[in-house]
């Protein structure tokens, strides 16, 4: 581990996320000792918070006060906190940060605390809760860093989510206006969304992108005639016509020998994650976005082995951690059943070629 | 003013080009106004401020492709597409499970959902571009121009395909153009009809006439005057007009339908007859009584109540699944535990139709009124649901209503339909909007009821009441959802919120959630909990002053039914959406609405009145960046 200034310098360099290339993780730390900045970003967000004690690992004699490191290697395998003991494997390319808090988000007191958290958390923003609907006042971080590394002819970032609710999980990406930004749950939508393109193999690119072009030319025949508010919104997409524009051609240009077939629909929770994640594997691979944002939904109490306690996670059993022991292990349980799914991405993406990536 | 461009239509097709054919003569009615003069109540200062320049929303999107080509309300009765049309852009197959094809529908098109305000869709405020919804406008676009070429209204002359190449040239440049005005909502400047003109004539040198078509309405159906509700008279000096007659036709077929003007509306426009307030009624009551009118102001419901919510909605199995006849507690297996999904698949979607149909009959074949929506004793069920409703419920007279559905029961996608026949609900269990399952389990958890959601669905939504954010670790001290919890569920979400702190909130949230204790997580009505009787009753105040004291949920209906302080609710959440902004409670056009109401409680007498007021139709230039 350590302390969280040193993760934060780093972070400018490394980014968040796991810079995976051609040679998986091992590159990616080596990228780090070399400054490079980041290649690719994948953020993943659960829907609870979680228990620190069982979560943290802290050999012995290491301060509550003071800043310490502590490289994960030097931890023995059965020393690791069972929340991240899946992730044991991937120690060499693993940065845990002990002691953030969303001190911020404390003094945020507007509206709910869910909500404001987590805008706290993703955008290091404050909420706004002037409009009926959460905001924040800040992009997140996924889209600020895209804006630095996304390919102007391919997608910008690409926004994932496990919740089929309708509400599709906590949300992570807010555009530069403060709000969130729509994201897809269905494997094979984003599929089509990823690789669409390619195997449709537009075959009348030119004129198709003529059609956009017309379109543009209104966008600017009419900007003129709206008074200024109005004008920001046109031109926001405006501007996002022209680039998807640009993508269009360059998605059907993509050379991607590993792109998947569209994915059978799943049927449970893992099979879910996991076809999310081949997807965002084959998206690196092939180069088609640089960012993603995975918002893990509500993981079945059946599927971390509590579904005898309740069906709740969130006030069955996240709401009760601290003062009910028995909730706060079965909570413990669930971090160890997503570290796991994340353990497996990260297998995933660490096997996957590079096509112009981060190298 | 915006100028008009003289129709070259030959009238072959009358009815459709009616309105466009005299759009050349249609008076001005644009009506520029003193910048601080109060009109009808609304003043021109800050209250119109923001309004305007929204996008269509998905929903809308969708009914104007369908209605702009002609083609029928089911997907299924569509014509195929073209197979020149497939040459830009197909329908890709899906992967279903276990390697089958799923077809995907070819009408509506699956947007991504707007942020939305409150609930809402179609604000400005709710509305935020993003990449990935440019994409699918751009798919959708030349998904839709291909139907152009077996629209029944596309061509403006007979026999297409029988033209020789020069007549189809010309048949499709005329076609064209009125395809862009009824797209556009309004006639086509010059300016606008040499660039389509430049659009064939680029287009036409790499393809044939038939993809020329489909190429050019792709670009239409892609422009910022079919995507937006774009402001005419922007170049207006002043800061407050009132909406010219395009954009006024607009504004109602929007409002009332969810989709774009028809020719009568269009033809009003053209002629000038959307100018007052008398011909405004009119056609609200004409388009009211239009089939069209009947999903989209249930829509406005659904988005009031959140109603989308219940198709998520997750009853806990092993309390609910022996009422189905299944075991509380299924093996561990791979198939992702086919059984309840099965089941609670088709209820879900009966829970929603339920919803859907109750408030659609209360409207538009009941009385009409606010108090039956309350209060109406009468609804549909399905054999799926029957469980939920009980034993008790009296069949009554009228058609069984067929609802088609899509599932995944045992991992297989499937397509059914439910049956929903009206009933009686049994006298005493059950009457009015918020005693449907369907609101019952949205404010639900899997095992208990939620009487603090339900109460403030109650306070909020049907009271406008604000409502505060829970304090710090308000939601960590709430009460447990298991079977094993002891007391009754009022007694320990009363011990959970007795604190000071809570109780300033809770003290008016609990007792209307509290009213609905006698109904379960699923809907079903209960007289006992936990083995003890269920106990309803309460009291509590509005912030009005007005006072309510029942012993169930039925009282409480009727008297929500007659609150001022609802009935004026529900008026501003209807101008609201009507006009893309909220008024100032002090708006001397709303409090005409809100006394109205109070007496006449008509819900289409209301939105006819809606569409009376000024405020609907003013507009003003926005200074704010």
């Amino acid at each position: 581990m350590i302390h969280r200034r040193t993760f934060l310098e780093r972070m400018g360099l490394l980014g968040l996320g796991f810079g995976l290339g051609r040679q998986g993780l091992s590159k990616a730390l080596a990228q780090s000792n070399t400054n490079a900045p980041p290649k690719r970003l994948v953020v993943i967000s659960h829907c609870h918070g979680w228990p620190y004690s069982s979560w943290r690992m802290r050999p012995s004699g290491l301060s509550t006060e003071r800043p310490w490191h502590v490289e994960l290697n030097s931890i023995s395998a059965d020393q690791w906190s069972k929340p991240l003991a899946p992730l044991h494997r991937h120690r060499s390319a693993l940065v845990a940060i002990d002691g953030l808090s969303l001190a911020t988000a404390e003094l945020d007191m507007d509206g709910n605390r869910h909500d404001t958290g987590w805008i706290h958390a993703w955008t290091g923003g404050w909420a706004d809760f002037s409009g009926a609907d959460t905001r924040s006042t800040t992009a997140s971080l996924d889209q600020l860093v895209a804006r630095q590394i996304a390919r102007v002819d391919r997608l910008p970032s690409l926004e994932l989510s496990l919740d089929d609710s309708g509400e599709n999980g906590r949300p992570v990406s807010y555009g530069q206006n403060g709000l969130r930004l729509p994201v897809e749950s269905d494997p094979a939508r984003a599929w089509q969304r990823l690789f669409g393109a390619q195997n449709s193999r537009y075959a009348n690119e030119r004129s198709i992108a003529e059609t956009m072009r017309y379109a543009f030319q209104e966008f600017q025949s009419i900007s003129p005639r709206l008074d200024a508010r109005s004008r920001i919104k046109l031109d926001a997409h405006f501007d996002l016509l022209n680039q998807l524009k640009g993508r269009l051609e360059g998605m059907a240009n993509v050379q991607c020998p590993t792109g998947p077939d569209s994915p059978s629909t799943p049927v449970n929770y893992d099979q879910k994650f996991d076809a999310m994640s081949e997807l965002i594997g084959a998206a690196f691979a092939c180069d088609i976005t640089r960012v993603v944002s995975l918002s893990l939904g509500e993981l079945p109490t059946r599927d971390f082995g509590w579904n005898h306690l309740t069906d709740d996670v969130h006030k069955g059993l996240a709401h009760g951690i601290y003062d009910d022991p028995v909730k706060h292990t079965a909570m413990t349980d669930y971090l160890h059943h997503h570290s796991m799914q994340v353990a497996r991405l990260v297998d995933l993406l660490a096997g996957l070629p590079d096509t112009n990536g981060s190298g | 003013m915006v100028q008009v461009r003289p129709t070259i239509l030959s009238g072959l097709v009358a009815l459709i080009s009616l309105s466009m054919i005299a759009c050349e003569d249609a008076p001005s009615t644009e009506q520029e106004l003193p910048a601080q003069v109060p009109i009808d109540g609304v003043q021109s200062d800050d209250a119109l401020e923001g309004r305007g320049f929204r996008a269509l929303t998905p929903r809308e999107r969708n009914n104007t492709y369908r209605d702009l080509l002609g083609l029928p309300h089911s997907a299924s009765d569509w014509p195929d597409r073209p197979i020149a049309a497939a040459r830009f852009a197909t329908l890709q197959n899906r992967a279903g499970v276990f390697g089958s094809q799923v077809q995907p529908s070819v009408w509506p098109w699956v947007f991504p959902t707007e942020n939305g305000v409150d609930g809402f869709e179609g604000f400005v405020d709710g509305q935020n571009p993003s990449a990935y919804d440019l994409e699918e406008v751009q798919k959708a676009a030349l998904h839709f121009a291909g139907y152009a070429l077996v629209s029944p209204i596309f061509f403006t002359c007979q026999s297409w395909q029988d033209l020789d190449d020069a007549a189809k040239q010309s048949c499709a440049k005329e076609s064209i153009e009125r395809f862009a005005q009824r797209a556009w909502r309004r006639p086509i400047t010059p300016d606008e009809a040499t660039h389509l003109s430049n659009l064939w004539s680029s287009l036409s040198v790499r393809h044939n006439v038939d993809e020329t078509i489909v190429l050019v309405v792709a670009a239409i159906l892609q422009s910022p005057q079919f995507l937006f509700l774009v402001p005419i008279h922007e170049q207006s000096q002043s800061n407050v007009r009132l909406l010219g007659p395009w954009e006024v036709a607009a504004q109602l077929s929007y409002f009332l339908w969810d989709t774009m003007p028809d020719q009568a509306l269009f033809a009003a426009a053209a002629r000038g007859q959307l100018a007052t307030k008398e011909q405004l009624m009119d056609q609200a009551r004409r388009m009211l009584a239009d089939p069209k009118a009947r999903p989209a102001i249930v829509h406005f419901h659904q988005q009031l109540l959140h109603l989308n919510r219940v198709l998520s909605v997750s009853p806990a199995r092993r309390v609910y699944g022996p009422a189905f006849g299944i075991e509380p507690e299924p093996p561990l297996d791979t198939t992702g535990d086919g059984v309840w999904p099965g089941i609670l698949g088709p209820l879900r979607h009966s829970f929603a139709a339920e919803a859907h149909l109750f408030i659609e009959t209360v409207i538009f074949d009941g009385d009409g009124t606010f108090s039956s929506l309350l209060t109406s004793d009468q609804g549909f069920m399905s054999t799926q649901s029957a469980g939920v409703y009980g034993p008790n419920v009296t069949a009554i007279t009228g058609p069984i209503k067929r609802w088609p559905y899509g599932n995944v029961e045992f991992s297989q996608a499937r397509r059914r339909v439910l049956e929903l026949r009206p009933i009686r609900f049994p006298a005493g269990e059950r009457a009015g909007l918020m005693t449907l399952p369907a609101i019952l389990a949205i404010n639900a958890y899997p095992v208990h009821p939620a009487p603090i959601l339900r109460g403030k669905t109650v306070l909020e939504r049907l009271g406008c009441q604000v409502l505060g954010a829970p304090i710090p670790g308000a939601e960590a001290s709430m009460p447990p959802d298991s079977e094993g919890a002891e007391l009754t569920n009022r007694e320990r979400t009363t011990l959970a919120t007795h604190p000071p702190a809570c109780d300033a909130c809770h003290a008016s949230m609990n007792p209307p959630g509290f009213a609905y204790e006698s109904y379960d997580s699923l809907g079903r009505y209960r007289t006992q909990d936990n083995g003890f009787d269920v106990d309803s009753s309460g009291s509590f105040m509005l912030q009005n002053g007005e006072e309510f004291t029942f012993d169930n949920a039925l009282e409480l209906g009727q008297q929500l039914a007659n609150s001022h302080q609802v009935r004026d609710c529900y008026v501003s959440r209807w101008v609201k959406y009507a006009i893309g902004l909220e008024l100032a409670s002090s708006n001397q056009g709303l409090l005409d609405l809100q006394a109205a109401f109070r007496q006449d409680d008509n819900i289409i007498e209301l939105l006819v009145s809606i569409v009376a007021t000024d405020a609907f139709r003013l507009t003003r230039r926005s200074t704010r960046q």
